[in-house]
């Protein structure tokens, strides 16, 4: 399981993978149901709290080279406080991660193949990034490299295909909503953006390191662009209330492509291309809980370490939720605290100032 | 190597033994294409009939060789052998009377290849709302369905034997694909209909099924009884709550659809004073396009005003005049199609006004243009839509004339000069 | 079979013919005496029991000699000019006069007209010689033999292949003969860096291997791994190029293709200016070039002989057929028992009437007739000829035709499985890589009538997974597609105009870069047909 060395570029596109497409089938319908149809504007806004998360990930990732953030907690925070944090963040990857696989499997369970238990879709997925963080880091971001596409093309589909549905006016008024609405709704829409602090730990195994601050901000920004351009698709097709009366509006709109008889019924092909990105989302955050938990023990190699998590992971992903309504309401109620208000933003603010802080205060003296 | 195998080994049974939960063979499912939903009564309160239409692809292939013309139904032999059957059960909601169709039905149902629903006059009077959690939330259904309203019983229309095509379900998704826009054709589909409940203040709308006789027979039919066929007859109305209020004929549906944007193909058909007769000349629609626009008048009502800008071709002069070489005349023509426009309007309006239907999505536009404004009308629209007045401008161009100068027959010899 | 084959005592060894590095001894050096009768008794005692092995002995100069050859195996011509030259053509008592020791070499140098000589000090190495078809002359008195090349082995002529024919193109092809198939290449890349060397594999079979590299563009590192990897070879015979490529393979517990084996000699040449190794063996027709990546046995030879806008084309459909070819079944599978949402209504019908006569699920009917294949795949390669069209018949007509009839299959069934087996050729007459192609429709077939589109995307990641995992000689298997080296697409799904083609492949490749300079074409600067307006301008005196 040696990281090997990936490029800037298949970094780039990993991030992109991993931002993109667990929001893209839950945040329509929560967007809808906080702020109607401005959804989209809470969409871009939130990748300014990418944006920021982005710089302070990149300062730090700076000032400690070569090191990931459950390395350079330690050097921060002094060992003890170091290591009961990176272990936190460790769990948080974990459990994340295995909220992830509950959600993405739930999504492919109700709209394909209903009466297939979920742990089957579990297992099978999970066997596969077993195999693939096996092989090393190198090749499965080699694959996400040449996939990554075929996942951006989907959902283009998704967003632009329906156009004969579409009626934009059903976005009007623009921005009905209270300003402080829309910045807490965007709140929500960023936590998912936040998951680019990941992209922390996989900063050291770039092969070189010249514009991986512009690549994130891109992705970023791609990812907030998609997403409006995907909430104001749902809402042009089916308005605003209905959207967020739908429980996946993205597979809905899916259904809605309908050109010339031929690319009608695709619905389940885009499902499919987002298993291809998903897969890679999971791949990356089993990635990080195993090469965190290594360093927090300070194991040099960890190939062993990777059966143990992988099924940890299976076990909370399959006791994380009893269904999607109890997730729906994780998403809106806690994940904003439990992600961009903690881990993804809050504390690497607090640890980059006081990182800052003590350079200076030696530069004083 | 040993690892690999064990795993390999794991997987692959893991998946096996199950028998694949989901897997089920396509000759193992009834393929539903359309159906109907009524109220009824059900173990003495009111409760949901469903109707089905399934396809028999047994008899569709052995009856594809022996087909010439069109004709389904039991050309190939008695009944039972069909190619669509109709199935109907009655239970406390939707659901519940699909459940109980299985005592009856040999294989599972298949609903992914629905495209029509068809709602009974009585529940469409009772809230259709209820109808459609089961239609929304239902993996099998889209968006993309279209909906109609029977008079009388939904199921009579899947009953019936389609004399035109090989069911009913199957002509009416056909119309409603092909002909949405086509005079007074408006095809609605849920999400159409939905976004409209979502609103809160707009009516929505669909088109309303009857079973009519046919038109033209031929004499075997004639000896047979095979008389009836299933046609659109107009546009029902509802109320902001989903409920039937009343419906509108041709000229009113025409009239909603100019205000809406959902004219594509119109003929339109328009006096024209020549030697003191009135001789109709048809116009063929190019282009159609309208714009409400609203204001706000000092007595605190908005004002509406429909701006339509429509674009002709001439089509057929039935007459034997000569006129229509001169220009002036087009100029006359276009302001006797501008002034059918308004009228046809005019009469939805008036129609949806002594209603209290919002069919317009008149408040919408006042949400969207004076957003400030709306909150204090939004509660009370249905009372304020009734009384607001509305401006209606047309303006109409007359293009070409296909490929006739004048009516034949119009000018003999020597009358050029 | 490579357990049974296997042996303990002899390994590979590097021939020193021009090569510059000293090579050590090998563990079985026996020093040739000076006596002959003792080197007679030693070789005939080696060579017991064989009864088409000649030992000849005559005088030459005023010296015994003893000539040593397989019979059938030497040139008769040239072996008569031997004797002649020896026995008739010495002054004698020639090699009489000189120091004994320097016997054979004035026989090398002065005496024997012939340029494929070798001295020999090892008289192990001798009998090597004599089994690998060469003649051996030991001299009375010199504790060094001869080895003349006059070898003619029984081979067959140079005739287009079988497996990889073009239209347009060259039409020659490699055959068994190690030294005409290291000829057709060097007549081919006249360049003084085409460096080639020599290796004996096989302890029985002494097969051997040459390896050819253009030096300056070669990578240093790969042509170091290889050549390790050659002495490494621990086997009883190397019976086909093959063996060898099995042998020094990166991995071998996969279904891709990791070195690529050629009948052509312009395939071999084209890969040798890229950078790429090639290992002639004795023996096979196939040449093994090496690295070599996913996207080369997705290119046809044919291709660099056609228009590049035609060839677009062409690759795309390719690239179409080898997804069509492992997806087909398992896509069709996979629709009509688990997505039937998505088949269109009218083509809904017609499948579920047709199915609904056939007792069988759909995916054992599938795997029924992809077994019926296979099946007759393999019989129609082992085939004599003269049975072949009957069975033919029998195959495709009576087989096909009744089992749809007599309701086993689904006649759309019969189509899929028929044109996902035909796309399996279309594939640029790369057999190994339909080889694969067999393996992995089928599990996607099995996948798909398990969970569906599901499990199509899960085993085909985990056959991509697979593949960027391998590596070969180094190269990572999906190069240049990821890592995306952009200038280096130009080959892959589409061909760019050869003018285009600057550099050489980047990982593959050591120190020369550029391969093409010429300036992309364009018009002629001036107009150079005859006509009226050339006449013109010379009336008017104009340039």
């Amino acid at each position: 399981m040696e990281p090997g060395k990936i490029s800037e570029r298949q970094l780039a596109f990993l991030i992109t993978a991993m931002l993109v497409n667990t929001v893209i089938f839950l945040m329509p319908q929560l967007g809808a149901r906080a702020v109607e149809q401005d959804a989209w504007l809470t969409a871009l806004l939130g990748s300014v709290w990418g944006i920021f998360m982005v710089l302070v990930i990149i300062a730090l990732a700076r000032r400690f080279p070569g090191h990931t953030p459950i390395e350079y907690l330690p050097l921060i925070l002094g060992k003890p406080l170091g290591k009961i944090l990176g272990t936190i963040y460790v769990f948080w990857f974990l459990s994340v991660g295995a909220v992830i696989v509950f959600e993405f499997t739930s999504f492919l369970k109700i709209t394909i193949m209903p009466k297939t238990p979920l742990a089957v879709f579990m297992v099978t997925i999970m066997v596969l990034v077993y195999y693939a963080l096996r092989s090393g880091l190198e090749s499965w971001a080699r694959v996400n490299e040449i996939l990554l596409f075929v996942v951006l093309v989907a959902i283009a589909a998704v967003i632009i295909l329906p156009y004969n549905n579409l009626d934009f006016s059903r976005l009007l008024p623009l921005a009905e909503h209270p300003p402080g609405l829309l910045i807490s709704t965007s709140i929500v829409s960023g936590s998912w953006r936040g998951e680019v602090i990941l992209a922390g730990m996989l900063i050291p195994a770039l092969a070189s390191d010249r514009h991986t601050s512009r690549n994130l901000v891109l992705v970023v920004l791609l990812v907030g662009f998609l997403l409006a351009a995907m909430e104001v698709s749902t809402t042009a097709a089916f308005g605003a209330i209905p959207t967020g009366q739908k429980e996946f509006p993205f597979f809905s709109l899916a259904r809605m492509i309908s050109i010339a008889k031929i690319f009608d019924r695709l619905e389940v092909l885009i499902v499919i291309a987002l298993v291809l990105g998903t897969f890679f989302k999971i791949c990356v955050f089993l990635y990080c809980s195993v090469l965190g938990t290594a360093q927090i023990f300070g194991f040099k190699k960890f190939q062993f370490l990777l059966l143990p998590l992988t099924i940890l992971m299976i076990a909370l992903a399959l006791n994380s939720f009893k269904g999607m309504p109890e997730l729906t309401d994780f998403a809106t109620n806690v994940w904003p605290g439990y992600a961009l208000l903690s881990f993804e933003l809050v504390i690497p603010l607090l640890l980059y100032l006081i990182v800052i802080l003590r350079s200076r205060r030696v530069r004083k003296s | 190597m040993n690892r690999v195998v064990f795993i390999f080994l794991l997987v692959v049974l893991s998946a096996l033994h199950c028998g694949c939960w989901d897997r089920v063979e396509i000759d193992d499912l009834e393929l539903v294409i359309g159906d109907a939903h009524d109220l009824a009564d059900y173990a003495g309160k009111t409760g949901v009939q469903t109707t089905f239409q399934i396809a028999n692809p047994q008899a569709m292939i052995s009856s594809q060789g022996a087909m010439s013309g069109g004709r389904g139904g039991g050309e190939g032999g008695g009944s039972g052998s069909g190619t669509f059957f109709v199935v109907s059960e009655r239970g406390e909601s939707i659901r519940d009377s699909v459940a109980k169709m299985n005592y009856r039905i040999p294989k599972q149902l298949f609903l992914g290849h629905e495209r029509v629903a068809i709602f009974g006059e009585k529940a469409a009077r009772s809230g259709l709302t209820p109808f459609f959690d089961r239609l929304t939330r239902s993996r099998e259904s889209r968006d993309t369905k279209f909906i109609a309203v029977s008079k009388g019983n939904a199921s009579r229309i899947l009953e019936q034997e389609s004399p035109v095509s090989q069911s009913t379900a199957q002509a009416l998704n056909t119309i409603f694909e092909n002909k949405d826009g086509w005079q007074g054709i408006l095809a609605v589909n849920m999400a159409d209909f939905l976004y409209r409940l979502g609103t809160g203040v707009t009516s929505p709308v669909a088109p309303l099924v009857e079973v009519v006789p046919q038109t033209s027979m031929t004499s075997k039919e004639k000896k047979e009884g095979l008389s009836n066929t299933v046609a659109l007859t107009g546009l029902a109305v509802f109320d902001t709550h989903g409920r039937l209020v009343d419906t509108f004929n041709e000229r009113e549906t025409m009239g909603l659809m100019w205000v809406i944007n959902r004219v594509k193909n119109r003929a339109l058909t328009i006096p024209h004073v020549a030697e003191g007769k009135a001789e109709p000349v048809s116009l063929d629609l190019t282009k159609a396009k309208g714009k409400i626009k609203v204001d706000i008048e000092d007595n605190g009502l908005p004002v509406f005003e429909i701006k339509m800008q429509t674009e002709f071709d001439l089509l057929e002069h039935f007459s034997k005049h000569r006129e229509m070489i001169d220009v002036g005349l087009i100029a006359e023509l276009e302001k006797t199609a501008s002034t059918q426009v308004i009228n046809e309007i005019e009469a939805v309006l008036k129609k949806s006004q002594m209603l209290g239907t919002d069919v317009f999505g008149f408040g919408e536009e006042v949400r969207r243009q004076h957003r400030r404004n709306w909150p204090q009308y939004k509660e009370h629209w249905r009372d304020v839509f009734p009384i607001v007045n509305v401006a209606i401008q047309c303006e109409t161009r007359i293009h070409n004339r296909e490929l006739s100068v004048e009516p034949p027959g119009s000018r003999t010899e020597g009358e050029w000069r | 079979m490579l357990h049974f084959l296997r042996s303990i005592n002899s390994k590979a060894r590097k021939i020193e013919s021009s090569g510059p590095k000293e090579v050590p001894p090998p563990h079985d050096f026996k020093e040739i005496s000076s006596n002959l009768a003792d080197n007679e008794a030693d070789l005939r005692q080696e060579f017991t029991n064989i009864s088409d092995i000649v030992f000849k002995q005559f005088y030459a100069g005023g010296v015994k000699i003893l000539a040593v050859w397989f019979d059938g195996l030497i040139n008769n011509r040239v072996s008569q000019d031997v004797f002649r030259a020896l026995m008739l053509d010495i002054p004698e008592k020639q090699l009489l006069e000189i120091a004994k020791e320097e016997r054979t070499g004035l026989i090398n140098q002065h005496i024997l007209p012939f340029y494929e000589t070798q001295e020999v000090k090892d008289l192990a190495e001798i009998k090597r010689w004599i089994l690998r078809s060469k003649m051996i002359l030991l001299v009375d008195g010199c504790s060094s033999g001869l080895m003349i090349d006059a070898e003619s082995r029984p081979q067959r002529s140079i005739s287009e292949p079988v497996v990889e024919p073009t239209v347009l193109g060259p039409h020659d092809g490699f055959i068994e003969n190690i030294g005409v198939n290291t000829a057709l290449i060097r007549s081919r890349l006249g360049d003084a860096m085409l460096q080639s060397e020599d290796y004996i594999i096989g302890r029985r079979t002494n097969t051997q291997v040459t390896l050819m590299y253009v030096a300056d563009i070669a990578n240093p590192k790969i042509i170091e791994e290889v050549r390790k990897r050659l002495t490494r070879i621990d086997i009883d015979g190397i019976l086909d190029s093959s063996y060898i490529k099995e042998l020094i393979q990166d991995r071998t517990l996969t279904v891709f293709p990791l070195m690529k084996s050629t009948e052509r000699p312009d395939a071999a040449a084209a890969d040798l200016l890229e950078g790429r190794f090639a290992l002639v063996v004795d023996g096979s027709p196939q040449v093994l070039t090496a690295p070599s990546v996913f996207i080369e046995f997705m290119q046809a030879t044919d291709d660099y002989y056609m228009s590049p806008t035609v060839v677009w084309f062409i690759r795309v459909l390719r690239y179409l057929s080898i997804f069509v070819a492992t997806n087909l079944p398992g896509i069709y599978v996979g629709l009509i028992t688990f997505h039937q949402e998505m088949i269109p209504i009218p083509l809904v019908f017609t499948i579920a009437g047709t199915r609904e006569v056939v007792p069988f699920p759909a995916i054992v009917d599938a795997l029924f007739l992809l077994i019926v294949f296979e099946i007759l795949w393999e019989s129609s390669i082992r085939l004599p000829r003269v049975v072949g069209a009957a069975i033919n018949i029998v195959g495709a007509l009576i087989l096909g035709e009744a089992a749809v009839q007599s309701s086993l299959v689904s006649p759309t069934l019969v189509i899929v499985i028929a044109v996902s087996a035909v796309a399996n050729f279309a594939l640029g007459s790369r057999y190994d890589l339909a080889q694969a192609v067999r393996v992995i429709r089928l599990a996607i077939l099995i996948a798909g009538g398990m969970m569906g589109f599901y499990g199509i995307a899960l085993v085909s990641l985990f056959f991509l997974l697979h593949m960027a995992n391998l590596r070969s000689f180094g190269v990572p298997y999906f190069e240049p597609l990821a890592p995306l080296i952009a200038k280096e697409l130009k080959d892959s799904v589409y061909r760019a105009p050869l003018w285009s083609f600057k550099k050489r492949p980047v990982l593959i490749v050591g120190k020369d870069i550029t391969r093409v300079d010429t300036p992309p074409p364009s018009p002629p600067d001036e107009r150079c047909t005859a006509g009226a307006d050339s006449k013109r301008r010379l009336q008017k005196g104009g340039k």
